[in-house]
């Protein structure tokens, strides 16, 4: 019973972090129709900031995961403005949009490792008091109930956003039809120059959240890109609520294999049920449009 | 005379003969000591460039022809390059288990062969899916590729990979790999070009309209008749042939294989070369593989900053040409037509 809650606990933080980042694949397909391939080294990125200002700068945690959170916002907005709209304002072809986030995250991950240098820095403990809690007869560190808390509040403060206000609808009013909304007075590319922003944020909570249970380095992005891209999948692409479903199966599956299985087999069992989702049920959970007819 | 110069240039064949003259020539002469002076590392980048067209060309027929995109061909460059190593090699495979070995000329097609063999398996699930799906069914099948190649260490030594690959030779003719690559470089050359002008003939032929038609509208390609699994299994098949030949020269040349080489970062490089080059014709995928192979060499001084400058000039050049590099040239033929036809009017 003890290790079937430390690894369910496991499977639950590794899955918020996917969440967090297939939440921003599935944002980003909503509203632009592009894949993002940038976003598991804005994660990596996000992370370093708020090692950089929580563990050098000494600034209290919460405020530098705010500011962290923030920055990594602005940053996703820009790359929106700066490189994509461009983009697609010389109508370039849909790959070489997701090219230039190849490019971008390339750019991304040798500047956190030039910046930060390779190797992998340690996260300090964000409580004082580091002793474990009980769950039960079960004991379970405190920044892995941090981290399952936060980000279950910001996948429902991200709900009520897009459904209760009116940034939010107009969010989604954009993703339906842009040619509509735009001649409803809503700001089109503002609304999906935001969605980047928010994306890039919440990929960048989800960096700050795994931190403490991982090291932080420049290759931390690479761990995440593949899985939470197949969790997005999974779920539906597209999907918001289906990205986080298939990022929490994704992660406790990794979680279970290896606790119980062994750890060698687990990115196999990972790849293999997701080929076979793609065999069976390639629409994912939530129904997504993928056949080519 | 002007116009007869025009005329020679103007005829595409001329060009490529010129150009693959020079190919055989200019390191002829090198090696010879006639001009320039002997570069082993020379020699080594040209079979690299080559050994990347080939691969690039492959990845041209799924993508660009057909319109199906792939992040996961470094999976058939890895099957190549295992399938021959472990056909051919004394110690490993074949070798190991039978104690016969067959020829590395033999094995490189047979490897091709079993990567197309993987490559109409792929395309069951494959066939069905729209863009973003088959991104990353292509990114998971190259992740198991990995992970088998990896995990399975009495078959493949796991992760420390196999060494003493054996080198390519016909009738006692050796292809000497270890010393210097001047002389496998022509064998490299030779099935580039071999390959360049097949991948010609399929995609001017019967098939290849069938491609083209898929990848320009699905719907009417089905109305009028083509069918679609089956030329998409083609599609695929052609293209990991091509792939996974690739691997196998790129295994024999190296000497040395290990399962580093073919992780998902390789894949992103391929269509890389791809797009930067321009997809959907023949130049394109020579040109990508010229240009981002001679790029990443030639930032090797800059160290820990390679990377990082290789990104910034893709973004740059995307931003700026997002068409590919082909896409650059018919701009500014384009615009010398327009000049020209100006100043004869």
């Amino acid at each position: 019973m003890n290790m079937f809650i430390s690894v369910l606990v496991g499977g639950l933080v590794l899955g918020c972090t996917y969440g967090m980042l297939s939440l921003g694949f599935s944002l980003i397909y909503q509203a632009s129709g592009y894949m993002n391939f940038t976003q598991a080294n804005l994660l990596m990125f996000g992370a370093f900031l708020a090692w950089q200002f929580y563990s050098e700068w000494k600034i209290p945690f919460i405020a530098s995961m705010a500011l962290a959170v923030v920055i990594m916002f602005f940053i996703g907005w820009m790359m929106e403005r700066s490189i994509i709209r461009v983009l697609v304002a010389k109508k370039a072809r849909n790959i070489y949009v997701v090219l230039s986030t190849i490019a971008l995250s390339i750019i991304m991950e040798n500047a956190a490792m030039l910046i930060w240098d390779a190797r992998p820095h340690y996260f300090p403990p964000i409580f004082k008091d580091s002793a474990p809690v009980k769950l039960g007869t079960a004991s379970v560190s405190k920044e892995s109930i941090l981290c399952i808390v936060v980000a279950i509040c910001a996948m429902i403060a991200l709900h009520f956003f897009l459904n209760k206000t009116k940034f939010g609808t107009s969010m989604r009013a954009a993703a339906q039809n842009k040619t509509a909304a735009s001649c409803m007075g809503i700001n089109v590319n503002r609304t999906i120059g935001i969605t980047y922003g928010i994306a890039a944020a919440l990929a960048c909570l989800g960096g700050i959240l795994v931190a403490p249970t991982l090291y932080v380095s420049y290759g931390l992005g690479s761990q995440f890109g593949a899985k939470s891209f197949a969790g997005a999948v999974i779920g539906g692409y597209g999907n918001i609520y289906g990205a986080i479903v298939g990022a929490l199966i994704i992660g406790l599956l990794e979680t279970f294999v290896s606790g119980y299985v062994s750890s060698a087999y687990k990115e196999f069992v990972v790849y293999g049920v997701l080929i076979l989702v793609m065999i069976i049920k390639p629409s994912g959970i939530f129904n997504a449009k993928v056949y080519d007819e | 005379m002007n116009n007869k110069i025009r005329d020679v240039l103007k005829s595409k064949k001329s060009i490529a003969i010129a150009a693959v003259a020079l190919l055989v020539i200019v390191p002829f002469m090198m090696e010879h000591n006639i001009i320039l002076r002997q570069s082993k590392y020379f020699y080594l980048l040209l079979s690299f460039i080559c050994i990347y067209t080939i691969v690039t060309s492959g990845l041209d027929i799924l993508f660009g022809y057909t319109g199906q995109v792939s992040f996961g061909h470094a999976g058939f460059f890895c099957i190549g390059a295992y399938a021959s190593v472990l056909m051919s090699h004394p110690e490993w495979g074949f070798g190991k288990w039978f104690g016969i070995t067959l020829p590395p000329i033999l094995t490189i097609f047979l490897a091709a062969l079993i990567a197309a063999l993987f490559g109409i398996l792929l395309s069951i699930p494959a066939n069905k899916l729209v863009f973003h799906f088959l991104a990353l069914l292509t990114i998971a099948f190259n992740y198991l590729v990995l992970l088998a190649v990896s995990n399975f260490a009495e078959l493949t030594n796991g992760y420390i990979g196999i060494t003493r690959v054996p080198e390519i030779n016909i009738f006692g003719f050796s292809f000497s790999t270890i010393s210097s690559k001047y002389k496998y470089y022509y064998l490299v050359l030779f099935f580039t070009i071999l390959f360049l002008i097949v991948k010609q003939h399929i995609v001017n032929s019967r098939i290849g309209r069938g491609f083209i038609s898929i990848r320009d509208n699905l719907m009417a390609a089905n109305g009028c008749g083509v069918n679609i699994r089956y030329y998409k299994t083609m599609s695929f098949a052609i293209s990991a042939f091509y792939v996974g030949f690739a691997g196998a020269l790129y295994a024999h040349m190296i000497g040395f294989i290990s399962p580093d080489t073919f992780v998902q970062n390789t894949s992103v490089i391929f269509i890389t070369m791809l797009l930067f080059g321009g997809s959907g014709n023949l130049l394109g995928p020579i040109l990508g593989a010229t240009i981002i192979t001679t790029i990443q060499e030639s930032l090797q001084p800059l160290a820990d900053y390679r990377m990082l400058i290789y990104g910034i000039v893709i973004l740059i050049i995307i931003l700026f040409q997002p068409k590919g590099i082909v896409g650059l040239g018919k701009n500014i033929s384009e615009s010398m037509k327009r000049r020209g036809g100006e100043g004869n009017a």
